[in-house]
């Protein structure tokens, strides 16, 4: 082919490509593998839910959806990869609000901002953060609780990530009591100080702790999410057992990078909402202590803004100084 | 106790329906070959596998990918004997002893004593998880922070003469394990230390990337275009001449004994997986033994008691998974996923409510390892084999398999260059005589060690009294004096090294 | 710091005992290192016994390393100086820049161009720092293994690196 003869092609397909427009954009919409980016680790409690939303996608968008687990730096590895690929559909991040809203008062200097950098597709499940105590405590009501904090100084309270630790804050905030953070690795690191009453208290994610609440190791007293969750029908929220006002909990969103075309937004989005409508989506998130949403980018987008200020001042509350 | 012999047998039965033997092979299988390739560790061997597992049966899955923890295990020790290579990290230490046995030609012996440790450590893990599976909850419940710190102590106290040579820069070298523990996100504040601003490192140094760099590349470093032409002569021998003889299988018994043990214990402390069992058990044996000198130099007790630990904790830490719900290490986190996903709570409730997957799974260990010793006993001969491909060719093979497996561990290539780096700095230090394998030891320990001395005095309002209070706690304390007390003892006599600590140390 | 190491060898070295300059330099490396962990620990907040800061371990930890670093280089001039060393063999420039560049070609192959341009290009440069090697030897030998790797790493293992890509 000589290179004239190139340019012409070129040209030619240029054209085609100007006439067919948007529409054939849309209906191309994926004709390769679609990649998944997830700032956590394969079997972890985050992966398990993000795989399942993987291959829904899969099943509908008839193409190969591939996982990439990119866990580091509390996810902001893959939100760097994110923000940084091509805004064409093929790499989408899925991640929590404590990425999107909570690491801008976390982190100092990011190498992207979460809301300018990324465009939110849906939000598609929520995770409820439980407060535990140990089953033989004699505590079984948050006001129960509140009562013996108010009265006990140097309490303690245990937590194993930013979202637990803020959550505890929260409530610290809203019930006017005092208490000290331990952290912990992960959950099952912190269930011998939570059985033999080391810890006043702990905020434990509700996917480990379910299971052990169940089997009587654990005694929830509220979760910190708006509803009840289906896996603990019996735990009341925090607004119900009396703490006012109070809200806050780990939701997932996909997100794509800034400047994807809005028709492969509403695809994808179109996508989360049948997603959101199957019969089997409720079940599976039971099973890992979530409940499914429904909520569109914008409204996504929405929440993110409106949960800032609450970030901002737990943050500086809870005596983290961003990095 | 009355959960028997019956569950057993009703457990074989689970294990020997003709899909379930195909998944534990597939499992352990898999496991093998992942172990035999430098870096591919189980952690990441299982995170690809394990989405595939997600339309599986239960029963089969988690057969399948417990097959993969405990097959990677026998693998692992392979690259570390033959070649000077830590394929993995709980086989790091079989190196100082199993490359210099390979050097004097003795390589396929201490293959074989490998797989006689690692069916004996096995076999005692999966005893201690039948009968021991309903106490475990008191024992694991009995540490706390401050005995994990206690506890970690011992074990640094233990290692920092690991290695051969000087003991200060064996002292040295911990410290800046330790250090390199260090580098990463503080989990109290959040606070990064050491990362230069770099994102990557947010999350500390990977480990696989610092023992590949420090064994690995700074090993090609050295030994490019100046090989000591190892005695190829023996490789040429067959399985029944690399037997070990009686002599040694004699020398290799207690040290098996030990390391089990060791292992064992180690299993039962949450967060403390094989590569901390299979240092202190070396460190131990280092410790107890009549002619410490003779380690580094081509000891068997130095191959043989840490493989029988590495084995035993393996196995061991599925108890703490399996009864509790309560993972040893990260890769025991993903069985835990996977159980999760498939509907299953792990949890003190689990023998009872899933009596065909505890039992089931109890039967394919045995079943499982039995496949291994029948895949690997044979396969020595062509391990060995490896030996006669001449250095200017394994090398090359060697650093790709190093790439792709740090790159595997975490999906970052920013590790491979982290290998690099740690191959150059290694190079450097053994250029300056130093034993890079303390290094490792700080490293594993640091962390915890850090993390459970800060949260013992959160716990306690800032009390130092909190490490003595607690029983257990001042009974390791009180071993690390003795080990203190020992060395100034002997750097005074100067003499022959006395025969020192009891076993009951590590009771 | 850096002072009494000096000090304590320009004394020394005045002995009987010749010193092991290896073991200086040895010793002066973990000094730094420990320094520099110390400083740069230093920087982070201290806090008290109850809350420790993150701060403490790294500091305590550099200073400590520091004074190990110390006992080596004394340690060196007290004798002990031990068997004369056969590591000092000349610099392997050839050898060490192929393995490096080896393994960092596969950094930059892997993000931009694919496994099997990394594997080989790795495997190749890598084996010609082997100067017996020869041209056709080492694109042999990264030939075989390319298509074991790809094998074994992209179709049994399913490692996130695309065979072929941008």
């Amino acid at each position: 082919m000589t290179l004239r003869h190139r340019i012409s092609t070129a040209i030619a397909a240029a054209g085609l490509l100007l006439l067919t427009g948007p529409a054939m954009a849309q209906a191309e919409y994926p004709d390769h593998p679609v990649h998944v980016v997830l700032g956590f680790s394969a079997g972890s409690g985050a992966d398990i839910l993000g795989r399942y939303f993987a291959h829904q996608i899969e099943v509908l968008s008839k193409q190969p959806v591939i996982v990439d687990n990119k866990p580091g730096a509390t996810g902001n590895i893959a939100l760097r990869f994110v923000a940084q690929a091509k805004p064409d559909g093929y790499n989408i991040l899925f991640t929590a609000n404590s990425n999107m809203a909570g690491s801008r008062y976390l982190f100092k200097d990011l190498p992207f901002d979460t809301l300018k950098d990324f465009v939110p597709v849906a939000s598609f499940a929520q995770i409820a953060f439980v407060v535990v105590v140990s089953p033989n405590s004699p505590y079984k009501t948050i006001a129960e609780l509140t009562a013996h904090l108010k009265e006990k100084k140097d309490n303690i309270f245990g937590y194993t990530n930013q979202t637990a630790l803020l959550s505890g804050e929260y409530y610290k905030q809203l019930a006017g009591v005092s208490a000290k953070a331990v952290s912990y690795k992960t959950a099952a690191d912190a269930m011998r100080d939570v059985i033999d009453s080391t810890l006043d208290f702990m905020v434990m994610d509700g996917t480990f702790a379910a299971g052990q609440i169940r089997q009587g190791q654990l005694k929830a007293l509220a979760v910190t999410t708006a509803q009840r969750s289906p896996t603990l029908k019996d735990t009341p929220t925090m607004q119900e057992a009396g703490i006012t006002g109070y809200e806050f909990a780990p939701w997932w969103g996909c997100y794509v990078p800034k400047g994807t075309p809005q028709p492969i937004i509403d695809k994808l989005s179109g996508w989360f909402k049948q997603i959101a409508a199957m019969p089997e989506t409720p079940i599976f998130l039971e099973t890992i202590a979530s409940i499914s949403q429904d909520q569109s980018g914008p409204e996504a987008a929405a929440r993110l803004q409106a949960e800032l200020p609450k970030w901002e001042t737990l943050v500086k509350a809870a005596g983290i100084e961003p990095q | 106790m009355e959960i028997g012999f019956t569950d057993l047998i009703q457990g074989f039965g689970v294990a020997l329906q003709p899909h379930n033997l195909l998944y534990c092979f597939i499992g352990v299988m898999v496991g093998n070959l992942v172990g035999v390739l430098p870096g591919m560790g189980v952690l990441s061997a299982v995170s690809i596998l394990l989405p595939l597992t997600y339309g599986m049966p239960p029963v089969g899955a988690i057969l399948m990918i417990a097959g993969i923890f405990y097959g990677a295990q026998y693998g692992g020790a392979i690259c570390s004997i033959l070649l000077n290579l830590p394929c993995h990290p709980p086989h790091a230490v079989t190196c100082l002893d199993g490359f210099p046995l390979t050097q004097q030609g003795k390589g396929g012996v201490a293959l074989g004593i490998t797989m006689i440790a690692a069916l004996f450590g096995a076999a005692f893990g999966i005893i201690q998880m039948i009968f021991m599976a309903p106490y475990i909850a008191n024992i694991a419940y009995s540490f706390g922070a401050a005995e994990i710190c206690s506890l970690m102590l011992v074990g640094l106290l233990a290692g920092a003469t690991l290695a051969k040579g000087s003991p200060l820069k064996g002292v040295a070298m911990t410290i800046l394990g330790l250090l390199l523990g260090l580098v990463g996100q503080d989990i109290n504040t959040g606070i990064e230390r050491f990362t230069f601003g770099l994102l990557d490192l947010d999350d500390g140094v990977e480990l696989v990337a610092l023992s590949l760099g420090l064994f690995g590349i700074a090993e090609f470093l050295r030994s490019v275009n100046n090989t000591a032409p190892i005695n190829t002569a023996y490789a040429k021998l067959r399985v029944s001449d690399m037997r070990p003889s009686k002599a040694e299988m004699k020398q290799a018994a207690f040290p098996i004994l030990r390391g089990t043990l060791i292992g064992s214990l180690c299993s039962l402390i949450p967060g403390t997986g094989p590569t901390i069992a299979s240092f202190v058990a070396y460190a131990a044996e280092k410790k107890i033994a009549k002619k410490p000198e003779r380690f580094g130099r081509g000891a068997i007790e130095g191959v043989a008691s840490p493989e029988a630990s590495t084995h035993s904790s393996v196995q061991g830490d599925f108890i703490p998974t399996m009864s509790l719900g309560i993972p040893g290490d990260a890769a025991m986190a993903l069985l835990l996923g996977a159980l999760i996903i498939h509907g299953i709570q792990p949890g003190p409730r689990l023998i009872v409510e899933h009596a065909d997957i505890f039992w089931g799974l109890i039967a394919s260990f045995w079943l499982g390892n039995i496949m291994l010793i029948i895949l690997n006993v044979p396969m020595i001969g062509i391990w060995v084999k490896m030996l006669m491909v001449p250095y200017r060719y394994l090398y090359p093979t060697a650093l790709f398999f190093i790439c792709i497996g740090v790159f595997a561990a975490k999906n970052t290539l920013f590790d491979v260059v982290m290998t690099v780096f740690f191959g150059v700095f290694g190079y450097i230090l053994l250029k300056l005589r130093f034993e890079p394998a303390p290094i490792l030891l700080g490293f594993v320990l640091g962390p915890r060690l850090e993390e459970n001395f800060r949260r013992s005095l959160l716990i306690s309002r800032g009390d130092l009294m909190t490490f003595i209070d607690r029983p257990i706690s001042a009974f390791f304390l009180a071993v690390c004096v003795l080990l203190i007390a020992m060395q100034i003892w002997v750097r005074f006599k100067r003499k022959k090294p006395p025969i020192l600590i009891p076993d009951t140390a590590y009771e | 710091m850096t002072h009494a190491w000096v000090g304590g060898g320009a004394g020394e070295s005045t002995g009987v005992i010749k010193p092991n300059r290896l073991d200086y330099y040895a010793g002066g490396l973990v000094m730094l290192l420990g320094i520099g962990a110390a400083y740069t620990g230093s920087g982070y907040e201290m806090g008290s016994l109850t809350r420790m800061g993150p701060g403490f371990f790294p500091t305590a930890l550099g200073v400590l390393l520091a004074f190990v670093g110390v006992l080596i280089a004394g340690s060196a001039s007290f004798g002990e100086a031990d068997e004369v060393h056969a590591t000092s063999t000349p610099p392997d420039w050839r050898g060490w820049i192929c393995i490096i560049a080896g393994a960092l070609l596969f950094v930059l192959f892997a993000s931009h161009g694919g496994l099997l341009l990394a594997t080989f290009s790795c495997v190749f440069v890598a084996a010609m720092g082997d100067r017996t090697n020869t041209w056709k030897q080492a694109a042999l030998l990264a030939a075989g293994v390319t298509v074991f790797g790809i094998v074994v790493f992209a179709y049994g293992l399913r490692v996130q690196i695309p065979i072929v890509g941008f």
